[in-house]
């Protein structure tokens, strides 16, 4: 009996829900919408927290790898294999220590090696590392099988150490070894060489240079002098792909656990009797996770704030859905307390159907929330990004489920507590409570504003999550003031239109300001839109903005790392492939060698392509103006093949010992080379000297040089008629302007050596002096280098070197005038100084080998550009683009926030529109009468329509047009305080919101509003036949 | 359940509409036998909805006393007068939207009906659904959706579910309005069916005289007052 009586009951529930579906599928899918909001929000921020955090680990790259070390003290190498082995021993089995399942050793030793025939000669690493050889290009040979061979650098080679296939190295560590092999690393920077200089050749400032590492067999070890001492090594590259969220506390414990193991082991040191191991480990797995703790830590926070701001807008819809769909069961309702039931069993079966169709809406929202998490990790989060299904998912499940059902029951108060008649004559809200109501929008609305103002001010710039509520606040307000000021604007309407005959229009205005249940649904629409604008115009001033971090700091469309060697410059080896300077340019990066001038970078451009190439940094010059400032140059560079230059000298009064005339030139293979063409004498001679200029040189100047048993002060007067070099079997003049003025300059500035310099119509008259050092005239390049600079990258005022100047390791010293100042600048931001490429390398000899060499390749290079650089000689390393940056930067922590916002104001907007659809359905029915009467008194169809129309548009198109200017100062006002980037950039962020996506946005949205509008209109009408008045009025 | 005896004494009530006071009752002295059928008739505005409202228990008087049976209903708290609904009185409102869900069946309707009384405790001596529709000659509708049925079906099937509780006074307002005469005259006849068949008071509420000529006794109302009290 009580089962059919139960079952009975469940069916009368299942038929009153059919026969309202059009209500139960409205609640259905807004309830499924609040909980699928109230579930998105740490679905997403879990996903979120894992895509940030494989990003971090991605970028910080073998930082998060374990490095273990054993430098055993000189003479303790005795047996390294052996010893290796025994060391090994001591080291974590790989896949003991959770996420590192693999290791890699390597013997390394730092030696000297022989270099053209004479020992010992370059500083090199010797070098065996498990596997290296699938990392390395092999350009000639082989790489070594067995002991006594050896695979060098094929830059080595290349610049002319004396080293060649099949020939033999001695090294100082012991050994003689054969060359079988050359090689290139396939990039230097790949995970499996763990950040170790392995790839590093450079001119030495006192001693020998130091060449790439060159690579032996493990046996070969064996072979080293007991004096060698050896790095031991195992590297443990982290499994970036598998490391999930959950598996950070473990790392951090077993990583914390390691280092204390190690920690004691190294300290131990030679106190420890027998111990053969001077451990230390390395790791910078706790910053990175920390890096990423703070990264999710933004995500947490900006997820909980926007999806809290949707839950809550969709709880509001859910709320009005509910009471339109409890009020068109106002009936029953009524007639349960007519029956007799007793309160709770009339709660029961009010609150029945509602809480059926949420209850089936928990897994369909559920399953939308993780819909959405999966469609938004696909869109914006790194590739793969699981959605992983938590306990604060579940727990939102069931606040999502809780609020719906505590719309539910707020929606159906009135409805319960309501008497039977009462509840048949439907009586309205009383004055009272629309004044209550009246002011309890202004006080939200006040509350709203000053919670904006409150946290602009103390928002700080661009750095508090929790800005990300002031969009909301700001939208609320605006919305429900000017939802309340609209009654009031229609109200004017209505004496204009009573007896115009436009009745469409008077019955419109009368309507809207009758209606304060329709304002309600229309001041929930405008916050929807507001927010909806403000993430449309977020989001475009975000991307604009990551836009222009990844140009600033890239420089150009794409950036290639190159390697240098003599022989392979890459200036002109850009030239050759783009000759016209369209698409390319050579750049470098350069840390000074002291100065006391420079304290940032320096980043060397070739000024003649930079305007074509590369990008400006938002805030600072263009990249035109920068060419045009660092390009500035009275002469034109004199590059010259000829074999033999000479130049005609008259010379008088020359006291010390004569200097040796000397050309100073620049080769491809020597940046800074005297060739002397004679010692000077009396009267008018021609100085000859032979060059090995073949392959082309830059004529930087001339040198009077003193001779080296020569230490007192040499001076004299010179005139320098001119300079001719030899070729095609004739002498040729060449036009190096000795004649106009300010052509040449005296140098080397920083010496003790002066030059007076005059150009007379005979030629080019030089009074020099020197006590010290080389006396010098400059043609090329100019004196000081013009630069474009920061203020915090050069040292100004005070004992700041004047002129300024930077110093290569070889103590050269170029000075350089700051031509503009700059907030900010390509790839040194704020930081650094942009030179003339050309210029730079021309003045510092040591340029070439200690700066970091990129091409740039411009937005319109041809697709086969690496191809084609590679064709003209050079050695590619790793190429960047600012797509992939924009896309790096697309997934920090506060991006991933804004584009959330976007995502769930557009969805709230929606849902916005279905709940005000839904409440026009339900006054349709209760309008009828009304607009049956106005038929039957002869009202036109047409102008019913019309006015219907129009009623839809007055109040949705008001909640458009409060929302969209609303959504756009909230972007505006509230921009600066939202986070963008989860650190921080110099670069000038632009706030202003792009006006073409807003209007794309508000046009799409009227549309949707008219489209509703003219269905709403037309529902009303259908449902408006005359014989709808002989029924009584329900 | 036996018919229920209805007494009104010095049954008064004012309206208060924007400040002013309507009176709607003045002083109504009424005595109905129990296990009779009687008419209350009057023009609009009479006082006949209220007086059917204050029996009802949907509404109390501003002063005066109204007995059904035993139970004073004016001082009643709104519990107690949910359970004289549930149990002791049957009410079928004018609007059949009013009285009946929609989307359900006779059988199902008279099943919601039966919750008033069983949502309180104690035994309730409930009709079987199907046999009082048999009883009141409406078997034949027991399983075809409200909304399919006519005006006059509804307006029966209304009555019937008013008879679910097994009722000692069953209020009928309006019950044969929009009916045409065939209908008017099912209606009377079963609201004299049910009178004799279950001894139930009934009160019905009506402009038509031949509703009125149908029952026991004519109780007129004139604004508030009662006009005549007689038999028909």
């Amino acid at each position: 009996m009580g089962v059919d009586r139960s079952r009975r009951r469940s069916w009368l529930l299942l038929q009153g829900l059919w026969w309202r579906r059009g209500f139960s599928a409205s609640v259905l899918v807004v309830g499924a919408l609040v909980i699928g909001a109230a579930v998105l929000g740490p679905l997403y921020a879990r996903a979120a927290g894992e895509s940030t955090l494989r990003d971090e680990l991605t970028q910080a790259g073998s930082a998060t790898g374990l490095e273990f070390q054993d430098m055993p003290s000189v003479l303790q190498l005795t047996a390294p294999i052996s010893q290796f082995a025994q060391a090994q021993a001591k080291t974590p089995t790989p896949g003991a220590v959770h996420g590192y399942p693999t290791r890699t050793g390597s013997i390394y030793v730092q030696t000297f090696a022989d270099a053209r025939g004479v020992p010992p000669s370059v500083r090199v690493g010797m070098l065996w590392r498990d596997g290296a050889c699938a990392h390395l290009i092999i350009v000639t040979g082989q790489c070594p099988s067995g002991p006594g061979q050896v695979l060098v650098s094929q830059r080595t080679v290349d610049n002319d150490y004396g080293w060649r296939l099949g020939g033999r190295i001695t090294f100082a560590a012991g050994p003689r070894l054969q060359i079988v092999g050359t090689y290139t690393p396939r990039d230097p920077h790949e995970a499996f060489w763990f950040g170790h200089d392995y790839f590093e050749a450079f001119q030495g400032t006192d001693g020998p240079d130091t060449v790439d590492a060159v690579f032996v067999d493990r046996d070969e070890t064996a072979a080293l002098q007991p004096s060698t001492q050896a790095t031991l090594l195992w590297d443990y590259p982290l499994d970036q792909a598998a490391i999930r969220l959950n598996d950070v506390p473990r790392l951090r414990r077993d990583v914390a656990g390691l280092q204390r193991r190690y920690h004691t082991a190294s300290s131990c040191g030679v106190a420890c009797k027998g111990q053969q191991v001077n451990w230390r480990m390395s790791t910078d797995l706790v910053k990175v996770l920390d890096a990423a703790a703070h990264e999710r830590n933004l995500v947490d926070r900006g997820t909980l704030l926007v999806t809290l701001q949707l839950a809550l807008l969709a709880w509001l819809v859910l709320f009005e859905v509910v009471t339109d769909a409890v009020e068109s069961r106002g009936n029953e309702i009524a007639l349960a307390k007519l029956r007799g039931l007793r309160p709770w069993w009339t709660a029961r079966f009010a609150l029945g159907e509602p809480l059926v169709l949420l209850t089936i809406a928990m897994p369909i929202g559920f399953g939308l929330g993780w819909l959405a998490a999966r469609l938004f990790s696909s869109a914006v989060l790194a590739p793969h990004t699981p959605v992983v299904v938590t306990w604060s998912s579940v727990a939102a499940l069931g606040l999502g489920f809780a609020g719906a059902v505590v719309a539910a029951i707020a929606a159906s108060y009135r409805a319960l507590t309501r008497s039977v008649l009462a509840q048949w004559r439907r009586t309205t809200r009383s004055l009272p409570a629309s004044r209550a109501g009246l002011l309890l929008d202004v006080a939200l609305s006040l509350a709203a504003l000053a919670g904006l103002v409150v946290l602009r001010r103390g928002g700080g710039h661009g750095n508090n999550a929790t800005a990300l509520l002031a969009p909301g606040l700001l939208v609320v307000a605006v919305a429900l003031l000017g939802t309340r000021a609209l009654p009031l604007l229609t109200r004017t309407l209505l004496r204009p239109t009573r007896g115009s005959g436009r009745i469409g229009l008077f019955l419109a205005a009368r309507q809207v300001a009758r209606r304060p249940a329709g304002l309600r649904l229309a001041a929930m629409l405008a916050v929807a839109v507001g927010l909806a604008t403000f993430g449309v115009s977020g989001v475009a001033v975000a991307a604009a903005n990551r836009n222009a971090r990844a140009h600033a700091e890239l420089g150009a469309h794409r950036v290639v790392a190159v390697q240098y060697s003599r022989g392979k410059d890459p200036v002109a080896a850009v030239g050759r492939a783009d000759p016209d300077g369209r698409w390319a340019m050579a750049a470098a990066t350069w840390l000074p060698d002291g100065g006391d001038s420079v304290v940032g970078t320096v980043l060397a451009v070739d000024a003649r392509r930079m305007a074509r190439v590369g990008y400006s940094a938002s805030g600072g010059p263009s990249a035109a103006q920068i060419a045009h400032t660092i390009g500035a140059s009275q002469v034109a560079q004199l590059d010259t093949t000829a074999t033999t230059m000479r130049v005609v000298i008259s010379a008088s009064g020359i006291r010390g010992a004569p200097p040796q005339i000397q050309f100073v030139m620049r080769s491809s293979r020597e940046p800074f080379l005297m060739v002397t063409a004679g010692t000077l004498r009396s009267g008018t001679h021609i100085y000859t000297a032979r060059l090995d200029c073949a392959a082309g040189c830059t004529l930087l100047g001339l040198a009077w040089n003193r001779p080296v048993t020569f230490d007192g002060v040499m001076s004299g007067r010179l005139l320098v008629r001119r300079i001719e070099q030899y070729q095609h079997s004739r002498w040729a003049a060449v036009n190096t302007s000795l004649i106009r003025p300010g052509t040449w300059r005296a140098g080397p500035e920083v010496s003790e050596s002066s030059d007076k310099l005059h150009a007379t119509p005979a030629g080019l008259r030089d009074d020099y002096r020197s006590s010290s050092g080389y006396s010098a005239i400059s043609y090329f390049p100019p004196q000081p280098l013009p630069v474009v600079a920061t203020p915090a990258s050069v040292i100004t005022g005070g004992h700041a070197p004047r002129p300024s100047q930077m110093i290569d390791n070889l103590s050269t010293v170029a000075t350089f005038t700051v031509g503009q100042w700059a907030r900010v600048l390509p790839v040194v931001l704020d930081n650094g100084l942009v030179a003339n490429l050309v210029f730079v390398r021309a003045r510092l000899p040591a340029f070439d080998t200690e700066a970091n060499w990129t091409v740039w390749l411009g937005p319109h290079a041809p697709h086969d550009a690496l191809a084609r650089l590679r064709a003209a000689g050079l050695t590619l390393q790793g190429v960047q683009t600012t797509r992939s940056r924009i896309i790096q930067l697309g997934r920090q922590a506060p991006a991933l926030s804004l584009f959330l916002l976007l995502a769930c104001a557009i969805i709230g907007a929606l849902v916005a529109v279905g709940g005000t659809a839904v409440a026009i359905s339900a006054s349709a029915r209760r309008r009828s009468y009304e607009t049956a009467a106005l038929r039957v008194v002869g009202v036109p169809r047409r102008a019913l329509y019309r006015g219907g129309v129009i009623e839809q548009v007055l109040i949705l198109g008001a909640a458009v047009l409060l929302g969209i200017p609303a959504g756009a100062l909230a972007a505006r006002l509230a921009m600066p305080v939202i986070p963008e980037f989860a650190d921080t950039t110099p670069i000038l962020l632009r706030y202003q919101p792009p006006v073409p996506p807003i209007i794309a946005f508000a046009a799409a949205f009227l549309v949707l509003v008219c489209l509703t509008a003219m269905v709403a209109a037309a529902a009303v009408l259908r449902a408006a036949v005359p014989t709808r008045l002989r029924e009584a009025e329900e | 359940m036996t018919g229920l005896e209805v007494r009104c004494d010095e049954l008064r009530h004012v309206y208060q509409i924007d400040g002013e006071q309507l009176v709607a009752l003045d002083g109504i002295d009424l005595t109905i036998a129990p296990g009779t059928t009687s008419a209350i008739i009057g023009p609009s505005g009479s006082g006949k909805s209220t007086l059917v409202n204050i029996l009802a228990g949907l509404q109390r008087p501003t002063s005066g006393y109204v007995y059904i049976g035993d139970n004073e209903l004016s001082a009643m708290s709104q519990t107690a007068l949910l359970r004289i609904r549930a149990k002791r009185v049957g009410i079928a409102v004018q609007s059949p939207s009013r009285n009946l869900l929609p989307f359900a069946d006779p059988f199902d309707n008279i099943r919601f009906a039966q919750r008033g009384p069983r949502s309180f405790p104690g035994r309730s001596d409930l009709p079987d659904p199907a046999r009082l529709l048999r009883d009141l000659g409406l078997a034949d509708l027991a399983s075809v959706p409200v909304d399919r049925l006519s005006g006059g079906e509804r307006q029966r099937v209304a009555l019937a579910v008013g008879m679910a509780n097994h009722p000692g006074l069953l209020i009928a307002d309006e019950p044969t309005s929009q009916l045409d005469s065939a209908n008017r005259d099912r209606v009377v006849e079963l609201l004299r069916h049910i009178s004799t068949h279950f001894a139930t008071t009934v009160v019905a509420v009506t402009h038509d005289p031949q509703v009125a000529a149908g029952l026991d006794r004519t109780i007129r109302l004139h604004e508030g007052r009662l006009l005549k009290d007689g038999a028909a």
